[in-house]
């Protein structure tokens, strides 16, 4: 497996060096150039990135496990782990084979010394009084998305960044992932024509519900977290936070309104967020973002559509369909051999052709390199934006605007008005 | 028409290069809308969908369209038929127990059964069921009407294509003496080994299937041939070269349906050539075909 991951690795930094060779990327998404800077990369021994993660519940074991990937490679250390949780603090212990070193209270842990960031990966409630405590105590922090509970918490987090000046990571993960990178860079090189429409859902058909411990009501919340509303506001932090970042990416620019709806329609057991979400948000120059979400059927499962005058994208699926049709093969090599003044013959007869209707037109693949683990890669940035002291701004702006929106869009469900965001909020 | 259109003339400068071509988009419009069998503003449409069979008048270029593709269906004794569509879709959609009544549904079709009025300048169907399609003509017609268009712009070096099946060279590729063409083979993107120079000459291509750009098969089309009742089972395509694209695109219709000896007897009669490619024998070849690849 770490053979797998270190090819895949390497093949991705060889695209991503000749993907931000661009001007496009280089400009568009600066925290990519951190893969073609050297100075970030390791030093010497003693230039050791020690970390603490918040967290081991499924999120935090996965980031663990990730991080440990390079513990060596990058030359960092998990000098620190932290849940209140007894046994899961005791699992993440394990998987550092003991040489972290254990917390069931995070103001302990961030008063370790010699700590440079932490990892947060705790309920959203509790994310902003994590973030902000370790971004006053002078650490780096990557936390989950979405950012916080409620819109003054985020801008909390935001503004306690600007002034430490330490970095503060959001965990949208798509930023890192090839095939978002290379189809946002066809969609700003004007390879799908001009933005008319974004479509995107994400639909599961499960209770959304983990098993309790032994079965002890109690746990209740601290588990089912995301289907309580004081902690979370569901389908929109969890899982909207991410295709709301994606529609912000692409048109470069952030909502202008939302309104929406949702309901509990059938997981009618005792939560209180939506399992259902539908909300319209409208951007600059009369472009819509059109969203649901369910967790009753899952026949669409996820995708984010971006609809242009000459093409369209699915980034899920990775494809990007041309309006037009594609130029013939053969008429291709033609031009090709006049303008290299050579004379062949080429293979032109045969049946006419005839377009295809939308359900045979397969589409081509925005990126051959998907196969990579974006989790591994926004974590291997982060280690590296410790060791440069900073991260380019637009990462935690997108995070930022991502977490704001989804708040408001819960706003508009539950006042049943249009939101817009009010000047306290801009950044 | 249906399918992508390519204009390729080199070293021509970009206003000049936008002026043919639009001046070459408005024929093609032009011509689409009298000959198109699927446009309900069409004049073949509104003749395909009238009330009344007998003297219809139609305008003076279809009356001479019909009196060509009569005079072609005498050269090709029979073969080339504009009033065969009907009973393909009559074939396609039929019941098993409406097929037994299929070489009854053949006898209204035929291009006996279309009277053209000199005098009146009018068309009689012999019966509601005929129907004319210009699917085998229009890419042909076309591209005669493009070729005085570019002569009359000077433009004699050119590569004109109607989704690949109806081609015409004018002139020279800038770095030869023609245009060297192949034939596509299934399942590749390659040519075939049948080279073909086109200097001031059309090609076109007939067949029973469609290609995707990669060369995997799309489609089988059924084709009927007018004289034995019967379809072409094989999987086959016949290229025609000519001076008259239009000639080309007729040749190359009525020769995909006509069974060998009927087709070496045929041939003698018209100064073209011909290149024929049968893939498989049969749908079962296609089959095993297929499974190997």
């Amino acid at each position: 497996m770490k053979d797998i991951f270190l090819q895949s690795r390497r093949e991705f930094l060889r695209r991503i060096t000749a993907l931000i060779g661009s001007s496009i990327a280089s400009v568009s998404m600066p925290w990519l150039n951190i893969f073609g800077n050297t100075s970030s990369s390791v030093k010497s021994v003693s230039d050791k990135v020690r970390l603490g993660i918040i967290g081991i519940g499924d999120r935090g074991k996965v980031l663990l496990l990730s991080l440990k990937e390079y513990v060596e490679l990058l030359n960092i250390e998990i000098a620190a782990i932290c849940d209140d949780y007894e046994p899961h603090l005791k699992h993440g212990l394990q998987l550092t084979q003991g040489n972290a070193k254990g917390f069931n209270d995070y103001r302990k842990m961030i008063q370790m010394k010699n700590l440079d960031g932490v990892i947060i990966a705790t309920p959203l409630n509790e994310h902003a009084k994590m973030t902000i405590d370790s971004l006053n105590n002078g650490l780096h922090v990557f936390c989950e998305k979405a950012m916080a509970r409620n819109i003054d918490d985020v801008k909390g987090m935001y503004d306690t960044h600007i002034k430490t000046k330490k970095i503060l990571q959001i965990g949208l993960q798509r930023m890192f992932n090839p095939v978002y990178l290379e189809g946002i860079q066809k969609i700003y090189k004007g390879e799908i024509g001009q933005i008319t429409q974004i479509r995107a859902y994400w639909h599961r058909n499960n209770n959304w519900r983990r098993p309790l411990p032994n079965n002890d009501p109690t746990f209740e919340k601290r588990v089912n977290w995301r289907l309580y509303d004081d902690v979370s506001a569901g389908l929109l932090t969890e899982l909207a936070s991410h295709q709301i970042q994606v529609a912000n990416w692409v048109l470069n620019t952030e909502p202008i309104s939302v309104l929406g709806n949702g309901s509990i329609n059938y997981w009618k057991d005792g939560r209180n967020v939506y399992d259902n979400v539908a909300c319209i948000f409208s951007y600059p120059n009369g472009v819509q973002f059109i969203y649901d979400s369910v967790i009753s059927n899952k026949h669409y499962g996820l995708e984010e559509q971006i609809l242009g005058s000459n093409g369209t994208i699915e980034f899920e699926v990775n494809k990007i369909y041309s309006e037009t049709p594609p130029a013939p093969p053969a008429i291709l090599q033609l031009i090709n051999d006049i303008e290299k003044g050579i004379f062949n013959t080429f293979p032109i007869g045969g049946a006419s052709w005839v377009p295809e209707t939308a359900t045979q037109y397969k589409g081509e693949l925005i990126s051959n390199n998907y196969k990579m683990d974006e989790t591994k890669l926004q974590l291997e940035a982060f280690i590296k934006y410790i060791r440069e002291g900073k991260a380019p701004e637009i990462l935690t702006k997108h995070g930022y605007c991502a977490s704001l929106w989804c708040l408001l869009a819960e706003r508009a469900i539950k006042t049943n008005q249009v939101v817009n965001l009010s000047d306290d909020y801009k950044i | 028409m249906g399918t992508r259109f390519v204009f390729l003339v080199p070293h021509i400068d970009f206003e000049k290069g936008d002026r043919v071509f639009n001046h070459i988009k408005k024929e093609v419009e032009r011509i689409e809308l009298l000959l198109s069998y699927f446009k309900s503003d069409s004049e073949v449409y509104k003749l395909n969908h009238r009330i009344k069979n007998n003297n219809l008048p139609i305008s003076d270029e279809l009356f001479n369209i019909i009196e060509i593709c009569n005079k072609y269906n005498i050269l090709t004794e029979g073969m080339f038929d504009i009033t065969l569509r009907p009973v393909i879709e009559y074939l396609q959609s039929a019941t098993d127990e409406r097929k037994l009544n299929e070489n009854s549904f053949l006898e209204t079709c035929g291009m006996d059964k279309v009277k053209l009025s000199k005098q009146e300048r009018t068309i009689t169907f012999q019966n509601d069921f005929v129907k004319i399609d210009f699917g085998g003509f229009g890419k042909g017609y076309a591209l005669g009407k493009i070729m005085e268009i570019l002569y009359n712009y000077y433009v004699t070096d050119a590569f004109i294509s109607f989704g690949e099946s109806s081609v015409l060279g004018l002139g020279n590729h800038p770095n030869g003496n023609s245009w060297s063409v192949g034939i596509r083979k299934y399942n590749c993107i390659c040519p075939s080994n049948i080279k073909i120079e086109l200097n001031n000459e059309s090609l076109s291509t007939s067949s029973n299937f469609t290609l995707s750009d990669n060369g995997s098969l799309r489609k089988r089309i059924s084709v009927l041939s007018p004289v034995t009742k019967c379809t072409v089972t094989s999987l086959k395509s016949i290229s025609v070269k000519s001076k008259s694209p239009l000639e080309a695109e007729i040749l190359s219709t009525a020769f995909l349906v006509t069974e060998q000896d009927h087709f070496t007897k045929l041939s003698g009669k018209f100064n073209v050539n011909y290149y024929i490619e049968t893939f498989f024998n049969s749908a079962r070849e296609l089959n095993i075909y297929s499974e190997i690849n």
